[in-house]
């Protein structure tokens, strides 16, 4: 029996992937934060009608959100190369291309791929702003940046949290996919342990339960902020 | 003083204001009355910008500004020495009543945040919620909420009080105390142009009344000549319709 399935592997396995979180868990924060910036200022770009901009900003959104994560981290892998020696040529410059670490083109296929779907959940946050409070900031005399910073956004961030978290969630676990570029991740660990020990069932048991165990955080961190903003369940503060 | 000449408005096909012409002096209340539909809370909009008008003029004081072509910088102007009660209240609903009647003060006319609050708090004592300042909108009646509205209009010490519609939102019962308010406030000498259903209000309150029908002003005088002395068949129908309810 011992032979078939060996319950001791999981635990082993787990052993040997944990050092490797921290690089799953640089992925996910570093394509998150760059995520959220961009996916504003796409959001913006989209509410705010600019013409050009909006119409681009869609054309990219349904880009990054129509092709496959997958396909997206080999046209970094692949692309980025490209350009650099495309710009050598034509400018004379001396980048590198052999010298990239793989966590670049992983960085840059996660940001770009998460902002788009950013984008829309902050989108349609801002636009379930009540109209009638930015009449009320309007005819208080605030300006438009003043608007935004005061009333739509506090706003638009309670609603935002529970999408965004989403969001963050599938991302870890999209993470996984940067093994194929060659990243020593939670995956590319599990797939190295396995490779060795044969245990391969066992390993991404364990593998598995880790990915788990990290999104139920996540899950968990996000109710509590959920909670936190929004303002209908504050309690009235007395003052005396 | 505020002048508004040859306002013009169109939404696609339907000509909502059609060269309106008003003029309010400082110190005095105008109500303006008239049918659903007829174009005052729209009038009363182009005078802040919630509402472009495609043609007229309007003068506050020293603020002169062609709406037709007018820039931010003319409506911000505008809207500073402004100030909106809205008919449904237009709370900010993730601050409570204090940080509602402060944020203008702090954020738009850049008061130190314990100058704002002193006259936040004052101003909310004045409407009578001096017990509620904590409370967020969807803690507070209707009622309560339109008080807030107005103590945040007071403390931006405007030159105008634009007032749609106070009163059309709320209980039955809520609507005196609400008028009750508004009242002492006309009393003060507050500036006010006020669109309103209530009818022995208007009559009350105002120093004029002008009557709206068809996106314009069909008449106007003091309460007298148009509940008593009514010269137009159109404001004596729309009168009798009123008070036959």
């Amino acid at each position: 029996m011992e032979n078939i399935f060996k319950p001791s592997a999981i635990l082993e396995g787990i052993k040997g992937i944990i050092p490797n979180i921290p690089i799953t868990l640089e992925i996910a924060v570093v394509a998150a934060i760059i995520g959220i910036i961009l996916g504003f200022i796409l959001a913006l770009f989209r509410v705010k009608k600019l013409p050009v901009l909006s119409q681009l900003a869609t054309l990219y959104i349904s880009f990054m959100r129509g092709t496959p994560l997958l396909v997206q981290i080999f046209l970094s892998y692949y692309g980025i190369p490209v350009m650099l020696n495309i710009l050598n040529y034509r400018f004379g410059t001396a980048f590198s291309i052999n010298k990239i670490p793989n966590m670049v083109f992983v960085y840059v296929a996660f940001s770009l791929n998460e902002a788009a779907y950013m984008a829309e959940a902050i989108r349609a946050a801002i636009l379930s702003v009540d109209r009638k409070d930015i009449e009320a900031a309007h005819s208080i005399g605030m300006t438009g940046g003043q608007t935004m910073r005061r009333v739509i956004l506090p706003q638009a961030m309670i609603v935002a949290i529970p999408n965004l978290g989403n969001s963050v969630i599938s991302l870890v676990k999209s993470t996984s996919l940067a093994f194929t570029i060659g990243v020593m991740d939670m995956m590319g660990r599990a797939k190295v342990i396995s490779g060795s020990n044969m245990r391969f069932f066992e390993v991404y048991i364990g593998l598995a339960l880790l990915y788990w165990v990290m999104c139920i955080i996540i899950e968990f961190v996000v109710n509590k902020l959920e909670k936190k903003f929004n303002i209908r369940e504050r309690k009235v503060v007395q003052n005396d | 003083m505020i002048k508004l000449e040859g306002i013009e408005k169109s939404f696609g096909n339907n000509h909502v204001l059609r060269g309106v012409d008003l003029t309010v002096n400082t110190g005095e209340v105008v109500s303006i009355i008239g049918a659903s539909g007829s174009g005052k809370s729209t009038f009363l909009r182009t005078i802040n910008f919630l509402e472009r008008a495609d043609a007229g003029k309007i003068t506050l004081d020293d603020i002169c500004v062609d709406a037709a072509n007018a820039d931010k910088k003319d409506i911000l102007a505008l809207c500073r020495n402004t100030a909106m009660v809205f008919q449904s209240y237009n709370l900010f609903q993730h601050r409570t009543a204090l940080e509602n009647v402060m944020e203008a003060l702090t954020i738009v006319q850049k008061k130190p945040v314990q100058e704002a609050r002193a006259i936040a708090e004052e101003q909310l004592r004045r409407v009578g919620l001096s017990d509620r300042m904590n409370y967020y909108p969807h803690q507070l009646s209707g009622g309560q909420q339109q008080r807030v509205g107005i103590a945040r209009a007071l403390a931006i010490n405007p030159k105008v009080m634009l007032l749609d519609e106070p009163t059309s939102a709320l209980d039955p019962e809520m609507v005196g105390g609400v008028l009750d308010v508004i009242r002492s406030i006309a009393e003060q000498g507050l500036t006010m142009i006020i669109v309103t259903h209530e009818m022995a209000f208007a009559r009350d309150v105002s120093d004029r009344v002008a009557f709206f029908a068809d996106g314009n002003i069909v008449e106007s005088g003091t309460p007298e000549d148009i509940f008593v002395n009514t010269r137009e068949t159109r404001t004596k129908d729309f009168l009798k319709h009123m008070l036959a309810r």
